[in-house]
C-alpha cells in the first residue's frame, strides 16, 4: 500500500477492522467500540436478549464495553 | 417516512456550497417540505448566513459529534432550521480520528431527527477530511456545486474518487444527485465550454439553469437571509427554485 493510500485509509476506522471482530454501538453512551467475537461473547455473559433488527435499531441487550451498562446495543458485523 | 439526506460537497473552497445549501433549503421549504440544514464547516458560513453569530454559540455540531449531545438540543430555528457550527469544530477532526466508527458520527446523530424532516441538507467543509467523510457517509445523495472554470473542474475527479472510497468503506448506496454550476458567466466562452464538458466527462447530471454570479447572494448572507427571501424575484432565486424542484422529483444519476 502506498503512503498516499495509507494516509487516505487512516480516515476510515472500517479500514482498521481485524479478523473475527465487529463493532457495537451503545444506545446509552452512543459510543461505538470494536470488539473481538470472544470479547462479544464475554459481554453477553451470563444473560442477553435479541430482537429482530427491523423492529429495533439497537437490537441486542447486553453489557456495553464503553460505559459498562447493561443496555440496548447494535452489533455491526460489517464494521 | 425518513428524510432524504443530501450532502453538498466539493473540496475546493469558494464554489458557493453554502449559498447552494441555504438557497436549495429555502426553495424546498417554499415547496412545503420540512428542511434541516447542517453546518459541518468550522468556518460556520452557513450558520452566519442564517443570521447567527457563530462565536456566540455554546453548543454546536461539534458537541454532537464529539460529546454525543443529542442533535435536537443544538438545532436553531431560523428561516431554515439549522444545526450550527463554529471554529470549535476544527478540533473535532483530531478527536474523531481516535474513535471507532468515526465515519458514522453524523449518521448516528441524524437518526434522532430523520423522521421530523423531509430533507436534511449537509454543508460539507472544503476539504476531504473526516468531517466531509461524515457528511458523505450520513447522506444518501451528494450534490456538487462547481464553478465553471477549468481548475474547479479538475477537483471533481478527485471528489468522485473520494465518493468511490465512501461507497467501498461506509456507504455503498451513495448516489450523485448532480452538479450545480455556480458563479456562471454566460458571456464567457470558457464557462460555456466547461459547463458543456462536465456532464459528459464525469457522467453526472447537471442541474439547470446555471447559477449566475451576482452580488445579491453576498448581500443576502450579510443580513442573514437566503436569496429567496431577500430578493424573491432575482434570477438567482428562480434558478435555485428550479434546481430544488429537480431535486425534489428525484432526478438522480448513480
Amino acid at each position: 500500500m502506498s503512503v498516499e493510500e495509507r494516509g487516505k485509509y487512516a480516515l476510515y476506522s472500517v479500514a482498521e477492522r481485524r479478523p473475527l471482530s465487529c463493532s457495537v454501538e451503545c444506545s446509552n453512551c452512543r459510543e461505538e467500540t470494536r470488539v473481538s467475537y470472544l470479547e462479544l461473547a464475554a459481554l453477553m455473559f451470563p444473560i442477553h436478549f435479541h430482537v429482530p433488527p427491523p423492529l429495533k435499531y439497537h437490537h441486542s441487550w447486553f453489557r456495553c464495553p464503553a460505559c459498562g451498562e447493561r443496555t440496548w446495543l447494535r452489533i455491526h458485523l460489517d464494521r | 417516512m425518513t428524510a432524504r439526506v443530501v450532502a453538498f460537497a466539493n473540496q475546493k473552497g469558494g464554489v458557493a456550497k453554502t449559498t447552494s445549501v441555504l438557497s436549495v433549503a429555502a426553495a424546498l421549504q417554499e415547496l412545503g417540505r420540512r428542511v434541516l440544514a447542517v453546518d459541518t464547516d468550522p468556518q460556520g458560513a452557513l450558520t452566519y448566513s442564517l443570521g447567527i453569530d457563530p462565536d456566540e454559540l455554546d453548543e454546536t455540531v461539534n458537541d454532537v459529534l464529539v460529546r454525543r449531545l443529542p442533535i435536537e438540543k443544538v438545532i436553531i430555528g431560523r428561516e431554515v432550521d439549522v444545526v450550527p457550527a463554529n471554529i470549535d469544530l476544527a478540533g473535532a477532526e483530531a478527536v474523531l480520528l481516535t474513535k471507532t466508527g468515526r465515519e458514522f458520527a453524523l449518521q448516528r446523530a441524524l437518526r434522532d431527527v430523520e423522521r421530523e424532516y423531509d430533507y436534511i441538507l449537509i454543508d460539507c467543509p472544503p476539504s476531504l477530511g473526516i468531517l466531509t467523510i461524515n457528511g458523505l457517509t450520513g447522506a444518501g445523495e451528494v450534490v456538487i456545486p462547481l464553478i465553471c472554470e477549468a481548475l474547479s473542474h479538475r477537483g471533481v475527479g478527485q471528489l468522485l474518487e473520494t465518493l468511490e472510497d465512501i461507497r467501498h468503506f461506509t456507504n455503498p448506496n451513495l448516489k450523485v444527485a448532480g452538479v450545480i454550476p455556480t458563479l456562471y458567466d454566460g458571456r464567457s466562452l470558457h464557462a460555456r465550454e466547461v459547463l458543456g464538458d462536465v456532464g459528459s466527462r464525469y457522467g453526472v447530471h447537471v442541474f439547470e439553469p446555471p447559477i449566475r454570479r451576482s452580488i445579491r447572494f453576498a448581500e443576502a448572507s450579510r443580513v442573514g437571509r437566503s436569496i429567496l427571501s431577500f430578493a424573491p424575484t432575482h434570477p438567482g432565486a428562480d434558478a435555485y427554485r428550479a434546481i430544488a424542484r429537480q431535486l425534489d422529483v428525484g432526478e438522480e444519476v448513480a
